[in-house]
């Protein structure tokens, strides 16, 4: 009997001790007294009434490391604690954040608000800037609404009537993450080493190495019910080189190592050769000739698969897109019908901490609107089946997936986590490079085109203009059909139209690779990750990527005048 | 005879150049070394495409620590710091007859020298030299393009008076050894959160907020002529900012600035305690303050109000004497970046009482005791800090020069300074407004107060304005209604009409009695002025709105 009370009080102690910090925590306290004086008191103050409110506090720990040819720039902290309002007047069918459309539309639009908060837990300072900002949030809402019902009177009906918000269940949960400070005197040495490297390289005329590390919490709490405390670490470590082509091409190369924990950050020896491969590469790409503007078969290398279908098809499945009269709405109507070819499958999990062992940037346990973060199917072998949804409905899916997501002083939309695509058919990648060569004769071209590495890139949604995307390559190698060797080229973007491109992913290997990146959009910069093998397109278009006018330097680097 | 003309010209340009070696930094300084080592190179082999090489080159690294901290209602809001070292680099080409410079290709890119603001912190010789070529190869290009667009904007209009971009001046070389200062932060963050928290006592401050901020380090200054300066250079403050509501909605402020430079010359905890009381007991009888129709009196100007008017009035007109031009675009059809100060064009004539004497003096640290942050010795061209005199005996006789030519003047008086990202631009340091001995115009307060009192039951008014602490001349502001009796009652929600430099001349009555104004210009500087008596001003009641008031009360005081 006692042994099993025993044993049961060390099963509940945790939860126990988590339930008694989070009574003693003045942020939850005064978030929460604030929320019930502030919904009660405003609730009938005006004709329109405040149906919802939500309370988000960011409390936030971050330090920023940088190094360049073996000194310290860059020695920084900067720690904040930043509350964001979501203050919602009428009702979820039509509120104050309905779209205002047409020429009215730009007074509406959501505006980045800055609103800090005490960084240590008093509770008075922190009810007295809650009340402040909530003063004017809920004001500001009054005169949103009232812009609304103007617009709506005097402007055409919506193709999706949904409404403005919709229900979610209440969410308790609590927790504390933490992030030990790691040597800050060796990181700095290690810093000084490592960028020291670059010096040695005439044609290097800018390099750096940083490493950053941010410790965040969030405070969920609204007038449902939420009270949740949640918290991620982001630690990257990255360096990066750039040099520039006589004829102004600007030219990079660098690697980033994102993870949660400083154990997870790689070995000196990696990363010094990880560098030396990437000067290699930036003196390749320094002599490397321009490819002319092509259209054939071409491999997307794992990272490089990850970033294209996050920008090409990721931002596409975004719910809001589906609903804002001025977006493209792509797939609004596709859901069902098939998008790519059969061997895509396509979903996005924020729950996903990890693949393979590597940590994911795009993990998190609650969305920035306190809801549960969900994996969400977007394509099953090729066809249509869902989207990515925050708490604003779209026709057919009135419910939020956990996908709300913003940086602190922006309006939440649905946004991506980590984006997972898996093939339903694979090979190993030497086989998959065969299958490029194979296309190529096929299609009567001498060489395909790989995509090593992409920086990014841009896809336009709105309606305005075509839907259109453009990916930016970093590192790209002509594959002969003639056995010769593979041959490093440079100035070319990757351009289409996302329906006809997904069509043609033909293959894919079993090399899946994660690309941990930041992906800025209208809600702010999030954390994100795309994980995806490498796959073989039998038709892509490259196109001449722009390049500024900017000449080399006139005079060599100082350590470098000969 | 044209190819004698070019020889010349080009002998010109490269004694300067040959000069510049001859600055002799100390030896055992890595920064000066790597600007030195750097700068001799581009002067010599700096020439893309024979587009030209630079006439004048000069570096400006700033390096310290930086620290702030704000914090509102008794508690800490944000905090930061950090060391920084940065590179400001002025590359000029052409001829300092017409160079690249009092020029912005395009509105919105603005008038920016070449900056890098981060570069190594340690004293490491490569890595600093690498930091300095490369800024220098992008200012050098930025340079060579904006003169061909300044040559293309010049000749496309009929512009007669073309002054010298470039003054000539006599190389000038000063070493100081700087320490870098820093505060004890854990302190002064408890400090400052402390005088955050004078405002729980204070129901009508409804909002509040308490910021202090210290730079502290130096200066390395190297140009191509053979000037160079190493110099500390410090800027901090502590502001105290608190608003509430008048009865009918209006905003109420309540602020003061201490401004100082060195650690030793921080405002005390007492000072800022007693200071933030003061604010928070003058709120709180404004809180009760009506509004009134309109005025047309004599107008008392204390204190801050006073350094707000010559400033506004004054100061600010005197200043940044060379027009910077700019190009039409499709969104601005202006042509004109920034505009000359106002009174620029009035040398000789006639700008305030005749009994005042106004002149800028940066050698000066302290005015009775309180620092005086525009001091400097050489400013932030490498030129010689001086006093001038800008008004004597009401008249208009000189303005703030830097090495930019205007139609009066043709030499820099010292007074060249920028903010870190600007250019060197004519600004003031410290300006003092000095009475002629004039037992009738030049009062000690009660008197002034007095004859502020008679003038008005002079003109038959029920009661006389008295303006405390100003935010703008041309916006709202809050005043005390003073009665024949000496009585004090708030107002607001007025504003002065047809305010216009006139009411420099219009200043009837100076205290004896001086007090530092700190000067919200981009570079630290300061006014030591008198309170004075304005014979006419016009007020009238502003057309802004008042804001609706919260709706809940305050969370603290509701409870």
């Amino acid at each position: 009997m006692y042994k099993l009370l025993f044993s049961l009080c060390v099963l509940l102690a945790p939860a126990v001790l988590s339930a008694s910090e989070e009574a003693k925590d003045p942020y939850m306290s005064a978030l929460v007294k604030e929320l019930d004086r502030s919904f009660t008191g405003l609730k009938n103050s005006e004709k329109t009434p405040l149906y919802y409110l939500g309370y988000e506090l960011t409390a936030s720990k971050y330090h920023y490391l940088a190094a360049k040819l073996g000194a310290l720039d860059g020695d920084a902290d900067y720690s904040s604690s930043k509350l964001d309002i979501d203050m919602r007047v009428n009702t979820m069918e039509m509120d104050n954040t309905h779209q205002v459309k047409g020429n009215m539309a730009w007074t509406s639009g959501g505006q980045s608000l800055d609103l800090p908060v005490a960084m240590e837990g008093n509770e008075d300072a922190l009810r007295a800037r809650i009340w402040e900002y909530t003063d004017k949030a809920y004001k500001k809402a009054q005169e949103n609404f009232t812009k609304v019902k103007m617009n709506k009177a005097v402007t055409a009906a919506e193709d999706d009537p949904s409404a403005d918000f919709s229900p979610s269940k209440p969410e308790i949960f609590y927790e504390t993450v933490s992030l030990p400070e790691p040597d800050l005197a060796a990181w700095r040495e290690r810093l000084k080493k490592h960028s020291a490297r670059l010096a040695g390289y005439s044609y290097i005329y800018d390099s750096g190495m940083t490493l950053s590390y941010e410790n965040e919490n969030r405070y969920l709490v609204n007038s449902e019910g939420n009270r949740i405390k949640t918290g991620n670490n982001y630690i990257t470590l990255t360096y990066y080189l750039t040099s520039r082509t006589t004829d102004g091409m600007e030219l990079s190369r660098g690697e980033y190592y994102n993870t949660d924990s400083f154990a997870g950050l790689p070995s000196e020896e990696k990363v010094n050769s990880d560098m030396d491969r990437s000067i290699a590469e930036l003196k390749a790409l320094k002599d490397a000739p321009i490819v002319e503007p092509y259209s054939g078969p071409a491999i997307l290398k794992a990272r490089a698969a990850g970033v294209y279908f996050h920008e090409i098809i990721g931002h596409r499945m975004e719910g809001h897109r589906q609903k804002l009269e001025d977006s493209g709405q792509t797939f609004a109507k596709k859901v069902g019908q098939k998008i790519t070819s059969d061997i895509v499958t396509l979903y996005d999990d924020p729950n996903m901490k990890e693949f393979r062992g590597i940590p994911l940037r795009g993990y998190y346990r609650y969305d920035d609107e306190g809801v549960r973060s969900q994996r969400v199917s977007i394509v099953e072998n090729g066809v249509l089946k869902g989207f990515l949804m925050s708490r604003s409905p779209i026709r057919g899916y009135p419910a939020s997936n956990g996908h709300g997501r913003r940086s602190s002083g922006k309006p939440i939309v649905a946004r991506m986590g980590n984006l997972v695509m898996k093939a339903s058919v694979t090979s190993t990648y030497p086989e998959l490079r065969e299958k490029l060569i194979e296309e190529c004769k096929k299609q009567n071209k001498p060489f395909g085109l790989v995509f090593d590495d992409i920086s990014g890139g841009f896809t336009n949604t709105d309606r305005g203009n075509a839907q259109a995307f453009k990916v930016l390559p970093l590192l790209v190698y002509k594959v002969y059909t003639d056995g010769r060797p593979d041959e490093v080229v440079r100035g070319v973007d990757i351009v289409g139209t996302p329906i006809t491109s997904f069509s043609k992913i033909t293959a894919a290997a079993d090399d899946d690779a994660v690309f941990n990146g930041t992906c800025g959009a209208e809600s702010g910069w999030v954390p994100v990750s795309s994980v995806s093998p490498s796959v073989l397109i039998s038709e892509m278009e490259v196109e001449k990527s722009q390049k500024s006018q900017e000449k080399p330097p006139v005079l060599n680097p100082p350590l470098h005048d000969k | 005879m044209k190819k004698i003309i070019i020889i010349a010209l080009a002998f010109a340009a490269a004694l300067p150049a040959a000069r510049g070696l001859n600055a002799a930094p100390p030896s055992d300084d890595k920064v000066f070394a790597a600007m030195k080592d750097e700068m001799a190179r581009s002067m010599a082999k700096l020439n893309m495409d024979n587009l030209g090489k630079p006439y004048f080159l000069s570096y400006h690294i700033g390096d310290g620590h930086s620290f702030s901290v704000t914090a509102d209602f008794g508690a800490v809001e944000n905090l930061n710091s950090s060391d920084y070292r940065r590179l400001k680099v002025d590359l000029r080409t052409g001829t300092p007859r017409f160079d690249n410079s009092n020029y912005a290709p395009n509105m919105w890119e603005g008038y920016r020298a070449e900056t890098d603001w981060n570069i190594a912190l340690d004293d490491n010789y490569d890595a600093l030299r690498f930091a300095v070529w490369s800024a220098t190869d992008k200012a050098y290009k930025k340079a060579l393009e904006t003169l061909s667009k300044k040559r293309a904007f010049v000749e496309s209009k009929n512009m007669t008076e073309l002054y010298d971009d470039m003054t000539p001046q006599a190389p000038y070389e000063l070493y100081r050894t700087f320490a870098v200062e820093r505060l004890d932060e854990k302190l002064w963050g408890e400090n400052i959160r402390r005088v955050s928290a004078v405002f729980l006592k204070y129901p009508e401050v409804k909002y509040s907020s308490v910021r202090l901020h210290f730079n502290s380090g130096g200066v390395r200054y190297l140009n191509s002529e053979g000037s160079a300066n190493r110099r500390p250079s410090c800027d901090g403050d502590v502001t105290i900012t608190a608003s509430g509501y008048a009865p009918d909605g209006f905003r109420l402020k309540s602020s003061h600035v201490y401004d100082f430079c060195l650690a030793k010359d921080a405002p005390a905890l007492e000072t800022l305690l007693a200071k933030a009381d003061e604010i928070g007991k003058n709120l709180a009888r404004m809180s009760k303050s009506e509004p009134i129709k309109a005025y047309i009196g004599p107008v008392l100007f204390e204190k801050d109000a006073a350094g707000k008017f010559f400033e506004t009035l004054l100061v600010n007109n005197v200043a940044n004497p060379r027009e910077v031009w700019t190009e039409k675009s499709r969104w601005s059809e202006e042509t004109v970046y920034r505009r000359a100060g106002e009174l620029v064009e009035r040398i000789g004539m006639r700008v305030t009482s005749p009994f005042l004497n106004v002149v800028d003096d940066p050698t000066v640290r302290y005015h009775e005791g309180v620092p005086l942050s525009g001091f400097y010795e050489v400013d932030d061209e490498g030129v010689p800090a001086q006093k001038i005199k800008l008004v004597t005996k009401g008249k208009l006789s000189e303005y703030y020069m830097s090495r930019a030519a205007t139609r009066d003047f043709n030499k820099s008086n010292g007074h060249g300074r920028g903010d870190f990202s600007e250019y060197p631009a004519g600004s003031p340091s410290n300006v003092f407004i000095i009475p002629e001995d004039n037992p009738a115009k030049v009062l000690p307060m009660p008197e002034l107060k007095k004859k502020f009192l008679d003038l008005c039951k002079e003109q038959e008014l029920d009661y006389c304005i008295l303006v405390k602490g100003l935010d703008s001349l041309y916006g709202p502001f809050s005043a005390w209604k003073v009665y024949p009796d000496g009585r004090e009652e708030p107002v607001h929600g007025i504003e002065f009409t047809g305010t216009s430099l006139r009411a420099l001349r219009d200043i009837t009555a100076v205290s004896k009695e001086t007090y530092v104004y700190n000067l919200a210009w981009s570079t630290p500087g300061t006014i030591v002025t008198p309170s004075i008596l304005v014979q006419e001003m016009e007020i009238k009641k502003t057309e802004e709105k008042p804001e609706k008031k919260p709706y809940l009360g305050h969370p603290y005081f509701a409870k």
